[in-house]
């Protein structure tokens, strides 16, 4: 009996249950089906609602509802008003949605986007005419936690379908005000970037902005608050280190304007600043100290476009250029066109200047590690023409060069080099240029008609032979090989012809201005009979002037020592000549050069005595 | 009356020449004192007196030479540190005696002995800017010193080094 009852109420119980969860699954059918059929028509309106409010076309092929809070769209497009191209499309894009007492609305707190595909020349131009509209309507959005996933998109850089897409993922999250988003974008050059940061009214504090590949990576953060926006941070990019780097710009109605920028690469210091007008270039002015270098630029804006001058101060040498035309070609070449350059320079404490005009310089930077510059310029004259490359995979950057010059006055060098202030000839020949641990330039010269005056070496020549002729030659021809490495210069194969005198030799300075030299020297009769001595030589030894005589030459570049080395012209002089005048030759030429001592006096000897140490 | 005032002017001009003659004198004599020490192998003593001379007698005709010795002694006693310091010192007290060449040479040497290529590099450029020559029949000129330790040197100049003979043997060569 009491198991009949007991079994009555049991099944009674189920009954009810039973009959509950029927009525419960007739509602759930009811409101699942009347809000699939809802759905589609609310989703409608409000994306025509959105469409209208922002220029902007919405289409779908089907949208359903899941439970408990989802809304599945497929096939999505947004088009452009027009309704002919396609800015944005998606498979599946899935809505988390809830309710809330304080809004009449659903609030969606999770979107997911499968396949996106984002053509962005369209993109950024709808942004461009819409983007404020858009992101003050993004503000008016609850603050609550919102979640946006794009797992598997991609953008067409150049329109879509035209060229390969770039995939990217978005995690995004919003709680409150504070922003979080990682993802990645790219196919082989795959980067990851990671945001963590602060919305406010007066706009948005980044805490951390991290950008990284296999090679690189770069850390910033700042803040950007009405029209100000500061950043700061360091990146490591290819073996080099980006320190320091803080910046700030400012945005104005027509004006957007870099109050400040600096970094330090590898401890050399780079600063920058400029203004744009109407997003077009006004005036720019950036300093680089690289490598005890400095280079400013400064960009101006003219009716003729934009120009370009500034200067480079590079291990003494200052160099100042303007009228600079820049180009980039494909994105690898840069082609420059410089209407004129002065350069100054100190060698030995004075100054020097070389100015060249028209300069055309072709840099090919394809190769990041290694920088191909082809240059050609006029200097007065002559022409110059050049090919240099720079490599960059390390620092101090590597140059190698090579080129040519071709008739330019040396009287066009005179402001530069005062030993040639009063020199005139057409001056050509060919250059190499390599910089390892020093600079290494190494070259022919050809000089053809020269006309030398006045230089110190002339000068020391005419008073050491006593030849007054000396201080003046003219109708000459120089050629001769040049090696200048670190600061020691050297002249080998060193020819010169004139009417009057052949030389032949070498002549090496070393880099604390010591001299190494050896001339051999054939004067015409006419020169040596302009010397007393010579005159003797003249009157001693039969033919004197077509024999040459071997110099030697050390010491001090400005008090050189000098010595007439053994030849046979010496040979035949001293067999004719007693030794006592020999010694009061030597003595008078004693007494020629200053003598630093007035308590002692040298005992000279001849090369044929030997010396004896004691 | 005027043979007193001969008398004062005699007896002043007295005291003018006689201080310098006392003078010079004692320097003299704590010369050969010094050089006799110096032959017997007292360095030491020898160095005592030197210094007593470049201190209380500098003008006197010993004073470049006691000078030279302090510098000569300490680098006998291979104190090159405070050799190096009289060199210089010397150098600079007598730039323009020939003696002077001697102390660069002398500070090449140690330089070269201590290796340090930046000071050698320094004294071989003061070798070759101390003096222009010109030699036309003749290749070298050669200067002789005997210094306060009575060691002969001798100084040969040609047109591309300097040589230092002490004592009939090459000493140091200063190439430029």
């Amino acid at each position: 009996m009491l198991t009949g009852n007991y079994l009555q109420r049991f099944l009674f119980r189920w009954k009810y249950a039973i009959v509950i969860i029927l009525i419960i699954a007739a509602m759930l059918t009811a409101f699942s089906f009347q809000i699939n059929r809802w759905i589609p028509e609310y989703a409608l309106s409000f994306s025509n609602l959105i469409a209208q409010e922002f220029q902007t076309k919405i289409t779908f092929r089907t949208v359903r509802y899941r439970f408990p809070n989802h809304l599945i769209f497929k096939n999505v497009k947004v088009l452009e008003a027009n309704g002919k191209n396609t800015m944005l499309q998606a498979s599946r894009v899935t809505l988390g949605f809830y309710f809330s007492w304080f809004s009449s609305m659903p609030i969606f707190n999770e979107t997911l986007i499968n396949d996106m595909v984002i053509d962005l020349p369209i993109f950024k131009n709808y942004l461009t005419l819409h983007g404020k509209k858009t992101c003050a309507w993004a503000k008016t959005f609850p603050r609550g936690k919102m979640r946006l996933l794009i797992p598997n998109g991609q953008f067409y850089p150049k329109g879509c379908c035209k060229a390969k897409s770039i995939p990217f993922e978005i995690d995004l999250s919003l709680d409150q005000n504070h922003l979080n988003t990682h993802g990645s974008w790219g196919d082989q050059d795959r980067f990851n970037y990671e945001l963590y940061g602060d919305i406010h009214d007066s706009g948005f504090d980044v805490s951390k902005l991290t950008l990284e590949d296999g090679r690189s990576s770069m850390n910033l953060w700042g803040s950007w608050h009405n029209n100000d926006i500061y950043w700061k941070g360091f990146i490591f990019y290819n073996k080099f280190y980006i320190l320091d780097i803080d910046g700030h710009l400012k945005i104005q109605k027509n004006d957007i304007s870099l109050k400040q920028m600096s970094f330090s690469i590898d401890g050399n210091a780079v600063t920058a600043r400029g203004d744009c007008l109407k997003l077009n270039l006004s005036e720019c002015d950036a300093d680089i100290a690289l490598n005890n270098s400095k280079l400013h630029l400064h960009a101006q804006n003219s009716p003729q476009g934009p120009l370009l001058k500034g200067s480079l101060d590079l291990q003494g040498a200052h160099i100042d250029f303007k009228n600079l035309k820049a180009l980039i070609i494909n994105g690898n070449s840069l082609k420059l066109k410089i209407k004129q350059t002065q350069s100054t320079f100190s060698i030995h404490g004075n100054e020097h200047m070389i100015s060249l005009e028209s300069l055309l310089v072709s840099i090919n930077f394809s190769n990041p590690d290694q920088k191909d510059i082809a240059l050609s310029a006029k200097m007065r004259t002559g022409d110059v023409d050049g090919h240099v490359i720079l490599n960059t995979s390390s620092l101090p950057w590597q140059i190698k060069g090579q080129g040519k010059f071709k008739d330019i006055d040396m009287y066009f060098l005179s402001s530069n080099f005062s030993s040639f202030k009063q020199c005139h000839g057409l001056l050509s020949g060919n250059f190499k240029l390599q910089t390892s641990k020093n600079i290494e330039l190494t070259g022919n010269l050809t000089l053809h008609h020269g006309d030398f005056k006045g230089s110190d070496f002339q000068a020391w020549m005419a008073k050491t032979l006593q030849m007054p002729t000396l201080n003046h030659i003219s109708s000459a021809d120089l050629s001769g090989h040049f090696k200048i490495n670190g600061s020691s210069k050297m002249l080998d194969n060193l020819r010169l012809e004139t009417d009057n005198l052949d030389l032949n030799g070498f002549f090496h300075l070393d880099a604390d201005d010591l001299v190494s030299s050896k001339l051999s020297i054939r004067f015409s009769k006419k020169l040596l009979g302009e010397s007393p001595t010579g005159r003797d030589i003249i009157g001693l030894v039969h033919g004197a002037w077509t024999l040459p005589f071997e110099f030697s030459l050390s010491g001090n570049l400005y008090r050189m020592n000098f010595q007439w080395n053994n030849s046979p012209l010496k040979n035949k002089v001293r067999q004719h000549m007693f030794s006592f005048i020999q010694k009061m030759i030597d003595q008078h030429m004693d007494d020629y050069t200053t003598p630093t001592s007035g308590e002692t006096s040298y005992k000279v000897t001849a090369p044929n005595e030997s010396v004896s140490p004691g | 009356m005027m043979k007193l005032y001969v008398i004062i002017l005699s007896l002043v001009l007295q005291g003018y020449f006689w201080a310098p003659c006392v003078q010079a004198s004692e320097a003299d004599l704590e010369w050969k004192e010094a050089v006799g020490l110096a032959k017997q192998g007292e360095y030491d003593f020898a160095f005592m007196n030197f210094k007593m001379i470049a201190d209380e007698y500098p003008a006197s005709h010993y004073g470049l030479k006691a000078d030279f010795a302090q510098g000569e002694y300490y680098f006998l006693q291979n104190n090159l540190q405070m050799a190096s310091i009289a060199f210089k010192d010397f150098y600079s007290k007598y730039p323009q005696h020939e003696e002077a060449l001697i102390a660069l040479a002398y500070l090449f040497e140690i330089a070269q002995i201590q290796n340090h290529p930046n000071e050698m590099k320094e004294y071989r450029n003061k070798a070759a800017n101390f003096h222009q020559l010109v030699f036309i029949f003749n290749d070298n000129k050669s200067f002789k010193f005997l210094s306060g330790f009575q060691r002969k040197h001798k100084l040969v100049c040609y047109i591309n080094k300097v040589e230092l003979y002490v004592n009939g043997k090459l000493f140091t060569e200063v190439p430029f």
